[in-house]
């Protein structure tokens, strides 16, 4: 009975995805045309099902089409993320439920690789396939992982043993406006010692064609500075001295160069101006795990070095043609993290989760006035018990010491109940709260950084439902439906002072609020295998504090945040073919706070498509694949940035070799 | 069922539709006596603005540029010159010069190829100088033609200038990227394109005005750091004597906005207020002629050539649409305007 309204509210619910996303209004620009966007708005996925802690792993089909990209394409398509992107290589930070980019703590390996200036991370300069498995924790979730997440945290984990992975693979990309990306894995094994070696290196001169409409006369040009260049590796060990224990390190080295065009209305500024950014990172991190039975102890650390160069620079328009730089800014960030944490799981049904951090962040720019340092302490304990195997009830405590200033503690209540004893149909609710440090930018920036900055805080509340269920068929549905509520106070905005610079202030309310719909069916029709996911985002965040209350902007959605968003994935697979079909719709953003729109500041929705066709051969233990993309297939103009174009119709030729 | 979604799923992707959802603005054709509005808009972002405020009949038109011309205004809008009948738009950061009908606001013609443009002047006929920030030159253009003419070796970055006889008084206003200090006034014949002095004045000269007498006013905030004391400059311009310096008594003041009215004997400022003085008084003014009230933070000033309106605008936090504020002659309040983001330079327009 449950199954059949279940499967009866899928159809329903999956009909009304489909026919939201292709058959809706795309409200064409009445402003200058918008470009192509990449910007692409993810909706939830699948979550675990008799977990508090909703932990949702990005699926591997997903990982494996998109394989040959960055974490801001793959982040794009397939989750509750927002994503906002200048376009293929260029900066893309994201957003989890409306939260700003520093809300958003990206995690490698159980270390946060935000920037300690910043509080973001570009996600344009993480390979997909350098990383096995991907999860994001939304809102409270995430303080199982770390602090400060107010949105939620991304996992990206390396996992130390290879187990069925190919011994090599290779894979080469042709793209349009010349794009090339190589990558190569390889993996060893000698009795306990395993070696993984992955190697990626990626460039495009970007230089698609695009209609601007920012300047008069309105023409199509190709799009010129927007090259750019990416190349890494890294390199892992793993050792087992003995049995329950095993020792990893992993090295992350990666060197990025990027141009930076111009906005559609300046391309024609004289002086040749040329804006480039270089980076160089190394990411280590060395680890001993212990794992026996229901105990699981870890003690890892790492140590985290970057470079990172920004320059400005134009030409003289007279007869020495000297080149003149504007701007030549330097940071270097060099961190030193220690981390232990244990996991023991009782008969009883208690789970005992406790867990210890220590760091230093260090930063030395030319846009501060000396070295700053931040040293950071963390501790957390959680318990989760389980009552009759319906009932789970977590609760968590996590404390952090910022520069010797102890923060507020930051406690997490949630439970998930198993509503019908042989249905996998879950309730859940949480309720954290949250703390978000000042960056350093905030802090120590010259002119204008205010070390007087308080941490943001937020308190979170979310309910939702999880359902699956697995017919005799081999055909399975999930659903999954969560609704949340947050507010977050003193979050830092800077605004003009008394001088003549601008500075941080903790000053507004932001209260999130929002929706997330998601299902998925797989199985089989003979012999064609296939996956359909499906998701809907509502995301309500709007600006409440006093200064907007008395100044009549109260309740305006925050910039670059869109209210609707949804996506649907499609995958199949005939003995060796493939296909893929990917469509993402953006709704309408604002790039201001007024509540009148123009053309200005409320950037259309789009709608985004994207297809693959395959081919696998296996041969043995040799397995090759031909794939053919086609991205942006009815050719959108959008934009994700004001006056940024990007794309439209473009190819991709996907060649993939491996040895198993 | 399965079949039933998979018909479904194409069905619905043959059904796409596009729809223009925004009703288009009635164009203006003919804009009476009033005052141009522009609204810088953030940098980088691309969202400049322009608005046109008809004095005697009340009427506001905002995105005046985009309406008529159907393309945004661009990036930085940093001054407006009106000139036989043509309003000059200097955009800083796309680096271009547009040039609009004053009473159509349609397009004309345009002037590319600028490195960081800041302020047009024309000179006589259809020359016309501008201003850079990062250039060591001024440009000659032909305001006919709209092609850059050529160049003027100045040594640094221009500002704001003011012409005297046949001489062009241009400000060293900005010292970014620059070794030496930013306090002098270059100064330009106009007949032979040629830098040929220079006045020392204090650090930062960011407005100029010239008095019923002939004489040069020079306002200096000081430093973009608060240096120094911030100073007021009377100078003969044929001579290049200094006649009076006035120093205000706050060094972190930040007086800018120098103008003078039509007859050419009262000058205005702003500095945390409106200030008023009289060409011949012997000190600065103690109080604000207008007061800046609590939560406003006026950023522009404009002084109506016919009527002696005081303009003043605020951009509020920068990031969204910001008001103008009107004043009578007298100082007093009389309406206020939401225009665009950060409302800046005045373009009276009769």
């Amino acid at each position: 009975m449950i199954n059949r309204l279940i499967y009866r509210f899928f159809t329903h619910f999956l009909i009304m995805v489909v026919g939201l996303i292709f058959s809706s209004n795309i409200y064409a620009q009445s402003v200058p045309d918008t470009i192509l966007l990449q910007e692409l708005e993810i909706n939830a996925q699948t979550g675990l099902n008799g977990s508090v802690i909703k932990e949702t792993h990005i699926d591997s089909l997903i990982k494996r089409e998109l394989h040959h990209l960055s974490l801001a394409e793959l982040l794009g398509v397939h989750s509750e993320i927002y994503v906002k992107t200048q376009g293929r290589g260029g900066l893309a930070t994201a957003s989890i439920r409306g939260a700003g980019a520093s809300h958003t703590k990206v995690l490698w390996n159980g270390f946060s690789i935000n920037s300690p200036m910043l509080g973001q991370l570009d996600l344009s300069l993480v390979p997909t396939s350098f990383v096995d498995d991907i999860s994001f924790s939304a809102g409270g979730n995430s303080l199982v992982n770390t602090g400060g997440a107010l949105g939620g945290s991304i996992n990206l984990v390396n996992r130390p043993f290879r187990n069925n992975s190919p011994l090599f693979e290779f894979e080469q990309v042709f793209g349009s406006y010349k794009t090339y990306a190589t990558s190569a894995d390889l993996g060893l094994k000698n009795g306990n010692f395993e070696s993984s070696t992955r190697f990626n290196f990626q460039t495009s001169e970007n230089n698609f064609w695009y209609r601007n409409n920012g300047i008069i006369p309105t023409e199509w040009m190709q799009q010129e500075q927007a090259g750019f260049s990416n190349v890494g590796f890294t390199q892992q060990f793993s050792y087992v001295p003995r049995q329950y224990h095993f020792i990893s390190l992993i090295s992350w080295n990666q060197w990025n160069k990027r141009d930076i065009p111009p906005i559609m209305t300046n391309v024609q500024k004289g002086g040749d101006q040329d804006e480039n950014q270089q980076d160089f990172f190394s990411r280590n991190v060395i680890n001993w795990t212990y794992n026996k039975g229901a105990t699981f102890f870890e003690l890892k650390s790492a140590v985290f070095l970057e470079n990172q160069k920004y320059n400005l620079q134009t030409i003289t328009g007279d007869e020495t043609a000297d080149i003149v730089t504007l701007i030549n800014s330097e940071n270097k960030s060099n961190a030193l993290f220690i981390k232990a944490s244990l996991e023991q799981g009782f008969n009883n049904g208690f789970t005992l989760t406790a867990g210890s951090d220590l760091g230093i962040n260090a930063v030395q720019s030319t846009n501060y006035n000396s070295m700053k340092e931040r040293r950071l302490s963390m501790a957390y304990a959680m318990i989760e018990k389980d009552f009759f195997q319906r009932l789970t009830i977590s609760f968590l405590l996590r404390l952090e010491v910022a520069d010797r200033v102890l923060l507020p503690i930051m406690p997490l209540f949630g439970f998930t109940y198993q509503l019908f004893k042989n249905e996998e149909l879950y309730i859940s609710g949480s309720i954290a709260r949250n703390y978000n440090l000042p960056t350093l930018n905030d802090l120590y920036w010259y002119p204008g950084g205010n070390p007087d900055l308080i941490a943001e805080n937020g308190i979170e509340v979310e309910g939702g439902l999880n359902y699956s269920v697995q017919f005799n068929n081999n055909t399975s549905i999930t659903v999954n439906l969560t609704g949340y509520s947050s507010w977050i106070n003193d979050w830092i905005q800077w605004t003009p002072s008394d001088y003549r610079y601008w500075t941080p202030e903790n000053i507004a309310e932001v209260y999130a609020r929002g929706l997330e719909c998601s299902t998925e069916v797989s199985g089989s029709l003979n012999a064609i295998s296939y996956q359909v996911m499906a998701a809907y985002s509502l995301t309500k965040t709007t600006i409440e504090s006093a200064v907007a209350k008395i100044e009549g902007f109260a309740g305006t959605q925050l910039i670059y945040i869109p209210v609707h968003t949804a996506s649907l994935v499609a995958f199949a697979n005939y003995k060796g073919f493939t296909l893929n079909w990917t469509t993402s719709y953006i709704g309408q953003r604002t790039t201001t706070l007024d509540k009148e729109k123009n053309y200005a500041n409320a950037l259309p929705a789009y709608l985004l498509s994207n297809a693959s066709l395959g081919r696998i051969f296996t041969f043995n233990r040799f397995g090759f694949e031909l794939r053919f993309k086609v991205n942006n297939i009815i050719g959108a103009e959008y934009q994700a940035v004001l006056w940024r174009p990007m794309p439209g119709r473009n190819y991709d030729l996907i060649l993939t070799f491996n040895i198993n | 069922m399965i079949r039933n979604f998979i018909f479904l799923l194409f069905i619905s992707f043959a059904i796409v539709s596009c729809k223009d959802n925004t009703s288009e603005p009635q164009p203006v054709v003919n804009l009476k006596n009033g005052v141009f509005i522009l609204n810088q808009g953030n940098f980088t972002a691309g969202n400049a603005s322009l608005s046109y405020y008809e004095s005697a009949e009340n009427i506001l038109y905002n995105d005046i540029f985009y309406t008529i011309n159907k393309v945004p205004l661009g990036d930085v809008a940093q001054s407006i010159t009106l000139f036989n009948g043509i309003a000059y738009i200097v955009v800083n950061n796309s680096g271009l010069v547009y040039a609009i009908d004053a009473r159509t606001a349609e397009f004309q013609s345009k002037i590319t190829g600028l490195v960081s443009p800041r302020y047009l002047l024309p000179v006589g006929g259809d020359k016309a100088y501008i201003s850079d920030l990062y250039e060591k030159n001024m440009y000659i253009v032909n305001l006919h033609t709209s092609e850059i003419a050529g160049l003027i070796d100045v040594g640094r970055s221009t500002e704001e200038m003011i012409m005297a006889g046949n001489e062009v008084f241009a400000a060293n206003w900005s010292g970014y990227l620059q070794s030496v200090r930013n306090d002098k006034l270059l100064i330009i014949n106009t007949t032979t394109d040629l830098m040929v002095d220079s006045i020392q004045v204090g650090l930062e000269p960011n407005s100029m005005a010239i008095d019923r007498e002939g004489n040069l006013w020079v306002l200096c905030s000081g430093g973009y750091l608060d240096e120094e004391f911030p100073t007021l400059w009377k100078i003969e311009p044929g001579s290049r004597s200094v006649l009076v310096t006035f120093t205000f008594p706050l060094i972190n003041g930040n007086p800018d906005n120098l103008e003078i009215n039509r007859s050419g004997d009262s000058l205005f400022f702003l500095n945390d207020g409106v200030y008023r003085m009289s060409i011949h008084d012997a000190s600065l003014p103690e109080t604000p002629f207008i007061l800046e009230e609590s939560g406003r933070n006026f950023l522009y000033l404009g002084i109506d050539p016919n009527s002696g309106m005081i303009y003043v605008s605020d951009a509020l936090d920068y990031s969204k649409n910001g008001y103008v504020y009107i004043f009578n002659a007298s100082g007093d309040f009389q309406q206020e305007m939401e225009t665009g983001i950060i409302p800046g330079p005045f373009g009276f327009n009769y």
